[in-house]
């Protein structure tokens, strides 16, 4: 049987922890992998973060959903927003091998978000981003 | 967050605890820039107490280390776990970073 967690946060910075918080505990009393707390935190911060400081046009309060689901193979995380329509597969991916002097600074975000999670969907419809992320619990590093 | 800083010979070591991501890598990319500002060119993270690192703190080292090999000083990152050195790897910091295993390493590195 799922285990679901159901959040709702509003597009400030200081939501960003709070949901960071909120997932702490949810990992805990679930007592996942450190491996997938570890991954799913960064996945977190980064698509999050993205959506608060970039996702909107105006300077209104919007409302993000996220739904954690456990099962015995996997944890996905829903993201629902009205943000401006984003797919993070979409995005290129930046050129990692570069000298100290020629890489850019930023940009990495999301490319560790596509290497961390086992699977990664996106969908717009009805005005609003459903991104899932998905980590399994069993395949330990192997991506 | 919290950040301890100390010497050891002509080295400056910071340590900061917790995890450095969006909502704390401005606190500790103002603790480097002050650093930075007193002239200091060898610097030593230890990193034994961090959990994590996101793309705002990888953002704040690539700084620092660009900054101080221009000025041909020393960055270095001692004691990451095994989830910040993947991230390293995925990122391609790995090979343009000095990383040592334990920070009396990343002294002697320096000395």
């Amino acid at each position: 049987m799922a285990i679901e967690l159901s959040l709702q946060l509003t597009n400030n910075r200081p939501e960003i922890r709070n949901l960071r918080n909120r997932f702490d505990i949810f990992a805990q009393d679930n007592e996942l992998p450190d491996k997938v707390i570890h991954d799913v935190q960064l996945a977190l911060d980064e698509v999050v973060t993205n959506i608060v400081e970039y996702g909107y046009d105006d300077d209104d309060k919007h409302l993000i959903d996220i739904k954690f689901i456990l099962n015995e193979q996997s944890l996905e995380i829903i993201i629902i927003d009205d943000a401006n329509p984003y797919n993070i597969l979409d995005k290129e991916n930046p050129e990692t091998a570069l000298a100290l002097e020629d890489k850019p600074i930023g940009g990495l975000g999301i490319y560790l978000v596509k290497h961390l999670m086992t699977n990664i969907d996106y969908d717009y419809r009805d005005g609003k981003n459903h991104l899932s992320l998905s980590k399994s619990l069993t395949e330990g590093d192997i991506n | 967050m919290d950040i301890n800083e100390s010497n050891s010979g002509n080295a400056v070591i910071i340590q900061p605890v917790g995890r450095i991501d969006t909502n704390t890598s401005t606190e500790f990319e103002e603790k480097l820039v002050e650093i930075l500002d007193r002239s200091e060119t060898n610097i030593v993270v230890d990193l034994s107490e961090i959990d994590y690192v996101s793309s705002a703190g990888l953002r704040v080292f690539l700084m620092a280390a660009k900054k101080l090999k221009s000025l041909s000083g020393n960055f270095i990152l001692a004691a990451m776990n095994d989830h910040i050195k993947e991230v390293f790897d995925i990122s391609g910091f790995t090979p343009i970073f000095t990383i040592t295993p334990d920070t009396a390493s990343a002294v002697d590195t320096i000395n």
